[in-house]
């Protein structure tokens, strides 16, 4: 079974190398880790992944910024994203269930067991 | 019987005096001086003798002009007796005697002419002063009345009359009970009456046709010049306006009390709310720092669960354990990072008990585990309230699982709703006051009681500051209520505990309705 790729941008290396091993693990997927935002849509135009994971607050850009950037990019716009993220609005969860602008989003710390699920969910 | 006033008598100045002295010793001792040229000096005498008359008629009255003829009488016996001795006689027989009473009649008359005259002019000066006095009562505009011991009214100045409804006429000789609303006046005893000096006192006086209006009254003892009551003088006061003035004031300061209280109020919650939120903001800070790692541990935990031996079962413990402490720290973050929300509430009319159903069903299953039973006391017809119900249902899932959490074997949580007329002000009788209470509205109470332990009195003031818990540690982070009381105060609303007689717990929520016009 070919592996899927997965694209992980998140500033703190320790947290795309954990998902990397995690991910990796479990034999199904090939991950790349990418530790600035700025970089993330290039890093996709290299890698060409399955999907995208974006962490939200990052010091140089905005994942929602490089959500909407990739959206913009015709070969990009429908690699599905999900968002992961340690800061959460309620307000946002109350109303459009587990989505912000339309992609889902996983709130740190999650369980990877749920990542791989919602991964799975987004490649159907 | 009239009696004539006699005019107080005046004493006689010194000069007076003196002149009186010498108009009847000057002829006395010329008579005696000069015996031959008697005759003229005798009629100088008698006319001299005129003086003193007259002088003391002016000051002393009858009986000045009483005394002048005696004194007169007997100089004239005197020296005549003196001259006598002396072998001269300054007159003889009936021809004294004819000018004797000639001189008493002289002197009786002026005596008698200037008495009236002082009288009439004392009359006069009276009848001014009485004038003055009683135009005075007229054009006052307080009422005055004199009545006897008895409170039977001798008289009332046109201003009381015309107060009470009245013409002045047909209050004398009435007991000025008519003007109290109970139709009578208690008589004072004597030492009251000889007591009653400044006696103030604010009353309600009733008008002819019924009507009533606020009074002061004061009223004073009336003593004759040997100190006995003759009679007592009340003023009466119109105090209407006053009372007015009394009541706004005291509605003005009631008002100013409770804004102030409002105000002192504010400014605690304020003060809490910013200790929250002081809170929310370290907490929102160190979330990033604190989240990032936890899911490295988790992360990290899951991937040594999938290299342990599956034999070993104390290690799939530890892992598990670590887990769940991943989860509980994170909850804790969590908490804290509700204190961090913006103050954004989505306030839409809701009904109460929705939410309260809502909020039961999500804690069911605890409250079985537990033996919980519900009694549900909800009113039907709740007026709306504005709410944000998803974080209303969060205070309500608290409350719930805090009331269930006390009853651990088992006991009764009821949840109650209904709703409060507000209470109007008392005394506001003024409509000028109305326009500051909108009508129609009602505050909504909802109460939720427990059987459980209650709350130790002195742990009860510190039930919503972040981090109390009464719970052992490990269960529970004690957020839960300290954001169910900001979520409270968001919407404008209270909250309160208090412990039940019957034991365990009452909370009380007052919500104001939405007023939809």
């Amino acid at each position: 079974m070919e592996k899927k790729r997965i694209l992980v941008v998140d500033d703190e290396a320790v947290i795309t190398r954990t998902l990397k091993l995690y991910l990796e693990g479990t034999g199904s997927y090939e991950v790349r880790a990418e530790n600035e935002g700025s970089r993330a849509v290039q890093a996709a135009r290299e890698f060409n992944p399955d999907l995208i994971m974006l962490d939200l607050i990052m010091p140089d850009t905005d994942g929602a910024m490089v959500a909407s950037e990739l959206g913009g990019d015709s070969e990009l716009q429908n690699i599905p994203i999900i968002f992961l993220t340690a800061l959460v609005s309620e307000k946002e969860v109350g109303a459009h269930g587990k989505e912000i602008g339309g992609h889902p989003f996983l709130a740190k710390p999650v369980n990877p067991e749920k990542v791989v699920e919602c991964i799975e969910q987004q490649l159907q | 019987m009239t009696t004539r006033p006699s005019y107080p008598a005046k004493s006689v100045p010194p000069r007076a005096l003196a002149i009186s002295v010498a108009s009847l010793a000057v002829p006395v001792v010329a008579a005696l001086t000069f015996p031959e040229s008697l005759s003229e000096l005798g009629v100088m005498l008698w006319l001299l003798a005129l003086v003193p008359a007259f002088l003391l008629a002016y000051y002393r009255g009858w009986r000045g002009v009483t005394l002048a003829c005696g004194v007169g009488m007997v100089l004239l016996v005197v020296t005549n007796s003196v001259a006598g001795i002396l072998g001269r006689q300054i007159q003889e027989g009936p021809l004294f005697f004819s000018v004797v009473v000639m001189y008493i009649g002289i002197a009786l008359g002026i005596g008698w002419l200037t008495d009236r005259l002082s009288v009439a002019t004392m009359r006069k000066q009276i009848e001014e002063i009485r004038l003055q006095l009683v135009k005075a009562l007229e054009t006052m505009q307080l009422g005055v009345t004199i009545t006897d011991t008895n409170w039977k009214i001798i008289f009332s100045n046109p201003a009381e009359a015309r107060n009470h409804g009245y013409a002045v006429d047909e209050l004398v000789g009435k007991n000025v009970g008519i003007f109290a609303p109970s139709g009578k006046l208690n008589p004072l005893r004597k030492d009251e009456l000889e007591k009653l000096s400044s006696w103030k006192r604010e009353s309600i006086n009733v008008r002819k046709d019924g009507s009533t209006f606020p009074v002061q009254l004061t009223s004073d003892v009336v003593l004759n010049a040997s100190g006995e009551p003759i009679g007592i003088v009340t003023t009466c006061e119109d105090i209407t306006e006053r009372k007015e003035h009394q009541r706004q004031l005291e509605r003005a300061t009631r008002e100013l009390r409770k804004s102030h209280g409002d105000l002192q109020a504010a400014q605690l919650r304020l003060i809490e709310a910013e200790k929250l939120e002081s809170v929310g903001r370290l907490a929102a800070g160190v979330a990033h720092e604190v989240k990032n790692p936890l899911m490295v541990i988790l992360t990290g935990v899951k991937i040594l669960t999938q290299h342990v031996q599956d034999g070993n079962g104390d290690i799939r413990v530890l892992l598990d354990d670590m887990t769940d402490a991943v989860t509980r720290a994170d909850e804790v973050i969590r908490g804290l990072l509700n204190f961090a929300r913006p103050h954004e509430l989505e306030l839409v009319p809701e009904d109460l008990n929705t939410i309260v159903e809502q909020s039961l069903s999500l804690v069911k299953h605890e409250m079985d585990k537990s033996r919980v039973t519900l009694a549900r006391e909800l009113a039907p017809d709740l007026p709306k309230v504005n709410l944000d119900s998803f974080k209303i249902q969060q205070v309500l899932i608290n409350l719930f699982t805090n009331a269930v959490h006390a009853m651990p074997e088992g006991g009764k949580l009821t949840v109650r709703s209904y709703a409060r007329p507000l209470e109007q002000m008392a005394g506001d009788t003024n409509p000028v006051g109305q326009e500051d209470l909108p009508t129609g509205e009602s505050d909504v109470m909802l109460e939720v009681d427990d059987t459980g332990t209650g709350i130790p009195e002195d742990k009860l003031a510190k039930i919503f500051d972040p981090f109390f818990t009464t719970k052992p540690t490990g269960k529970g982070t004690g957020l839960g209520l300290s954001v169910s009381w900001q979520i409270v105060e968001m919407h404008g609303a209270t909250i309160e505990f208090k412990n039940r007689d019957e034991g365990g717990v009452t909370v009380t929520i007052v919500f104001t309705s939405s007023v939809e016009e």
